[in-house]
């Protein structure tokens, strides 16, 4: 996805955060919003953990499941979090990230007080391409629209996947070319 | 009239430059602390200019809040009774802190004003006259003494003092008039927008950031 639409993020060091979020930008947004379903809910369990939902690539935004923030945790900061007066966890809550899945705070193991679950938006992965095709008498691929899986992006981004596609294979193909290219057969002719 | 989630709202709105983000650290609770500071930086202000202006020191009356229903126990000593009240009281000047005491029972009927004692006059009211069928007070910290030989138990105390109103309840309306906003505006600002001018290290790990 990233070779394809380019990287959306760029991280920290050591720091699991990005310094750009995915809703801050309109044009980022739209680009991803295919891979970008409705809130769907979480199951945590009683030690806060819960899963990563199937296809999971990325958090877009997190909430308690009456829409209030769920924030993510850094964990070099987690001992503050959890023992801020200011923000009390229990009405304060937030997660860390952890191989297997999310990690929430306040949790029945931690301190008694377990979220009732949460709602999560999150950028998928997106299906695999596939040209599916059956051979014709001559034994060339012939393409059937069963069993293949389209570019799942907008117009404008497909030509965009298009042109990184072919820059991995070497071949370089941009608007700038292509209007040159159109500019001179509009003065010279073909 | 604003309340406090309004107000707080308004300055992060101008802090960020923008609606803050969900996992934006200034958050309203932390604004509602300072807002807490500001307003007694506010009334501190208001006091001085009343000063200059009228020559007399005082704090107006639009700072002032009446907290009802404060339960009265009885306090350390003998013809003590102690309440909790909801905020320290601000500390200005020839001010006792509680403008005004009063007791109401439980059919609502409200008692005269009691009669304040300055830090003074704690000191050495025992040794004065006393002043009949009047309860006298003064307030320590948090807390509200009231002296009488009455039992006050059954009681509960209504207070008005100096306060922006119900710190705990964001939809309480902000008791500050609006001509003192941009004192609270500016003390607030400052330490947010320190807060949020700070370098945070972006390049290196391992150190306290």
């Amino acid at each position: 996805m990233n070779y394809l639409l380019g990287q959306f993020q760029t991280y920290n060091y050591g720091k699991p955060e990005s310094r750009v979020q995915f809703g801050v930008n309109e044009t980022a947004r739209q680009r991803l919003s295919p891979l970008i379903n409705p809130l769907s809910s979480l199951t945590i369990d009683i030690t806060g953990l819960a899963s990563y939902p199937t296809g999971f690539e990325q958090v877009d935004a997190m909430f308690t499941i009456t829409m209030d923030r769920i924030r993510f945790f850094p964990q070099h900061r987690l001992y503050s979090y959890l023992n801020d007066p200011i923000d009390p966890i229990n009405t304060n809550p937030g997660y860390v990230l952890e191989s297997g899945g999310f990690r929430f705070y306040p949790n029945a193991t931690y301190n008694g007080t377990q979220l009732p679950g949460a709602l999560i938006s999150y950028v998928q992965t997106p299906a695999p391409i596939f040209w599916n095709s059956t051979p014709d008498t001559n034994g060339r691929p012939i393409y059937t629209s069963a069993g293949s899986t389209g570019l799942p992006w907008y117009d404008v981004d497909n030509f965009e996947v298009v042109v990184r596609a072919l820059k991995m294979v070497g071949v370089n193909l941009s608007v700038s070319e292509l209007l040159q290219y159109g500019d001179a057969i509009i003065k010279q002719g073909q | 009239m604003e309340t406090r989630f309004s107000f707080i709202k308004r300055l992060l709105r101008q802090i960020y430059n923008d609606q803050p983000s969900d996992d934006s650290n200034i958050t309203t609770n932390l604004v509602n602390r300072w807002l807490n500071d500001a307003i007694g930086a506010a009334a501190k202000k208001n006091y001085t200019d009343n000063l200059q202006m009228d020559g007399v020191a005082y704090v107006n009356n639009s700072f002032y809040t009446t907290f009802s229903g404060l339960p009265i126990t009885q306090g350390p000593d003998q013809f003590t009774y102690q309440m909790s009240l909801p905020q320290i009281p601000v500390g200005l000047g020839n001010n006792e802190g509680v403008g005004v005491l009063q007791f109401v029972d439980s059919n609502g009927n409200i008692s005269d004003p009691a009669i304040p004692l300055s830090e003074n006059q704690v000191g050495y009211f025992r040794n004065m006259r006393p002043i009949p069928n009047k309860i006298l007070y003064f307030s320590e910290g948090m807390f509200l003494f009231a002296l009488s030989t009455l039992q006050l138990n059954n009681f509960t105390g209504k207070v008005r003092m100096v306060s922006g109103g119900d710190s705990t309840n964001l939809n309480s309306t902000l008791n500050v008039p609006d001509d003192y906003m941009p004192v609270m505006v500016e003390y607030i600002k400052n330490q947010l927008a320190w807060e949020r001018a700070q370098a945070r290290v972006s390049t290196n790990d391992g150190v306290e950031s």
